[in-house]
């Protein structure tokens, strides 16, 4: 009974799909009563004209869609795991919010003024992939859109944050040979706190112009990432060297989970407005105790640690990216390393507070080592 | 440790398209040697019965018969899905071993430089990749390419209800392999009666048109071939390969 039914129905299909007058799949599509969400997983594609489809959360995963047309579809929340888009022209298409693997190829495809928001396009393998759209030249406006999509995404596996990663110092450098690529927790730090590095050169212009086409992006964000948008927005603003502009890279965890992480930040602020005296006196005791220091000297030294208690505490209040205090704003009362001591007691103190909770101890602890430890490490 | 006769076990099978997918489970029982001296310090062997289940499965197309003409179809992946009852297989004893014997063989004897063992270590997550891209020289120089056959085997899935999910990579090729007699892993027997029911399980993407005979002319419109396709698979799908492709039911008492 079974096997009548499916020899009877497959009979009626395969009649109606050759007697109908069109070569147009979405036609055929809807005679042979697909579900465009649902029956295309792995379907043979290729070459075909989709321009204007709607595809919205389709599943197309280990579809091959090479060379297809796809321009000004809708292809927002679709699977595109597996997928092969080689060639495609996606010209002006939807791929907001799109599941991609790296297997997702998307190798010499038209991605231009496509809408990638919430498409963490790093992860697919986009070799020679057009993404026009940005007013800046073509290997930036691919840096930007990289940027942007990396950013809004948040996807952090150590994977991306070394493609990101390469990807700016190609971006930013003029002769990536000589850059090597560092593990993600020591980029950017170091260097914006030594503007006389070697990005000094960099062009201010095409900083502008790369700034201008994120911030762009930004402003067309949902309502719900808003919260990232005003943040990188926020760091945007205040960088003030391409330098800054990888620093926010450093903020994995801010970008992940960015609400909490403000919430944690603010948290760590307000325990370290509280107990900053303490902390000072706790470091001067210690510096006492190890070193002999006139108290002339730990008297300046002391003041220095609260103007740079004062300083951290005031960027995790609004959990930002710390601009570096003007020359002259403290004058180190003894080496560096003395400061690295007292910054890494407390750290140490951090670690063991009460009434702090661990993930604000962690925003605290990385404020200090990646704006106090590291860099005085480096004097 | 003994292993005794499979006869032990009571096996039903059902392949329901046996030219794309045949399968066979096979268990041995595994009884503990009683220890006539007793060790000090080692730790003492539970009773515990255990059953080394072994795997032959057989992919290949399957043509099916339409009222004009035929279709051919195959598989590119699914998953095996076994649900024990009384009995466990967590996943340190889940086992499965190289995919391509023969062809392992092969390799050893003509490759110095043995890179790619097969051997997959299941583990949570794992998902063990197995590629064989072999070009073995022979004795005049000559040299004989062996297809090149990529896919991954990966096994998830509870201890009472483990699964192994067997993916094609090579694009659009179908599995035309033989995993025979593979070890699957130890079971271990908890109570009595066991049942292992195992079955093999596919979606759309794990099904393939390969080709249809006497159905439309060469020059189709591919956009009408593609159609044709999707509603094949779905139609297949409904009516042959859900909600399982194979089964096999085995009991031990």
């Amino acid at each position: 009974m079974n096997n009548d039914e499916f020899l009877q129905k497959s009979q009626d299909l395969i009649q109606r799909v050759l007697e109908a007058n069109t070569s147009d799949f979405l036609e055929l599509a809807e005679i042979a009563g697909l579900n465009l969400q649902e029956d295309l997983v792995g379907a043979d594609l290729r070459g075909f004209n989709l321009s204007h489809a709607d595809l919205s959360y389709a599943d197309l995963s280990h579809a091959d869609l090479a060379g297809a047309n796809l321009s000004h579809a809708n292809l927002s929340h679709t699977d595109l795991t597996n997928t092969n888009l080689a060639n495609a022209k996606m010209v002006g298409a939807d791929l907001s919010n799109v599941r991609l693997t790296e297997a997702t190829n998307l190798t010499n495809a038209d991605l231009s003024d496509a809408n990638l928001i919430g498409t963490n396009i790093l992860i697919a393998n986009k070799q020679n992939a057009i993404l026009k759209g940005c007013k800046v030249k073509d290997e930036y406006r691919t840096g930007a859109l990289m940027l942007f999509n990396y950013l809004t995404y948040g996807e952090t596996s150590d994977l991306d944050c070394k493609n990101v990663r390469q990807l700016i110092t190609i971006l930013f450098n003029n002769d990536e040979h000589e850059v090597e690529i560092k593990r993600p927790n020591d980029l950017g730090t170091q260097q914006s706190f030594h503007p006389n590095n070697q990005r000094e050169h960099l062009a201010q212009a095409e900083l502008g112009e790369l700034k201008e086409s994120v911030a762009l992006r930004f402003e067309k964000l949902e309502a719900e990432d808003v919260g990232i948008s005003e943040f990188l927005k926020e760091c945007l603003d205040q960088a003030k060297s391409l330098d800054d502009v990888v620093l926010v890279f450093t903020y994995r965890r801010e970008i992940e989970e960015i609400d909490q992480a403000y919430q944690y930040c603010a948290e760590a602020s307000i325990w370290l407005h509280n107990n900053r005296t303490n902390l000072i006196e706790s470091a001067e005791d210690f510096m006492i105790d190890r070193e002999a220091i006139s108290t002339e000297q730990i008297e300046k030294f002391c003041e220095s640690i609260k103007v740079y208690l004062l300083w951290i505490e005031h960027n995790l209040a609004k959990g930002s990216v710390p601009i570096l205090l003007p020359e002259g704003t403290v004058c180190l009362a003894l080496p560096s390393s003395y400061y690295v001591a007292a910054f890494e007691f407390i750290d140490n103190m951090v670690s063991t507070g009460n009434d702090l909770s661990s993930a604000a101890i962690v925003e605290l602890q990385g404020y200090l080592r990646r704006f106090l430890i590291r860099p005085f490490r480096q004097l | 440790m003994q292993e005794s006769s499979p006869a032990a076990l009571l096996s039903d099978q059902e392949n329901k398209c046996p030219d794309c997918l045949f399968m066979e489970l096979e268990g041995s029982l595994i009884q503990q040697e009683k220890q006539l001296i007793p060790k000090l310090f080692q730790q003492k062997k539970t009773t515990q019965s255990q059953i080394n289940l072994r795997l032959l499965v057989n992919f290949n197309a399957q043509w099916e018969p339409l009222i004009i003409g035929r279709v051919k179809f195959g598989l590119m992946g699914g998953e095996l899905k076994l649900k024990l009852e009384n009995c466990k297989l967590p996943y340190e004893d889940r086992r499965f071993t190289s995919p391509f014997p023969k062809t392992v063989q092969k390799e050893r004897q003509t490759q110095k430089n043995n890179k790619s063992k097969t051997e997959v270590k299941p583990s949570l997550g794992d998902k063990a990749k197995v590629e064989l891209s072999l070009t073995t020289e022979a004795t005049e120089g000559q040299s004989d390419k062996f297809q090149v056959t990529e896919y991954s085997i990966s096994t998830k899935g509870s201890e009472s209800s483990p699964v192994w999910v067997f993916e094609g990579r090579t694009g659009k090729s179908f599995l035309q392999d033989q995993f025979g007699k593979e070890e699957l892993g130890i079971l271990t027997i908890t109570g009595k009666p066991c049942c292992i029911e195992a079955t093999f399980e596919v979606s759309k993407k794990d099904v393939q048109i390969i080709e249809f005979e006497g159905v439309y002319q060469k020059n189709i419109f591919p956009e009408k071939r593609t159609t044709i396709d999707i509603m094949l698979v779905k139609l297949l799908l409904d009516y042959k390969l859900n909600p399982y492709v194979s089964k096999v039911e085995m009991r031990y008492e």
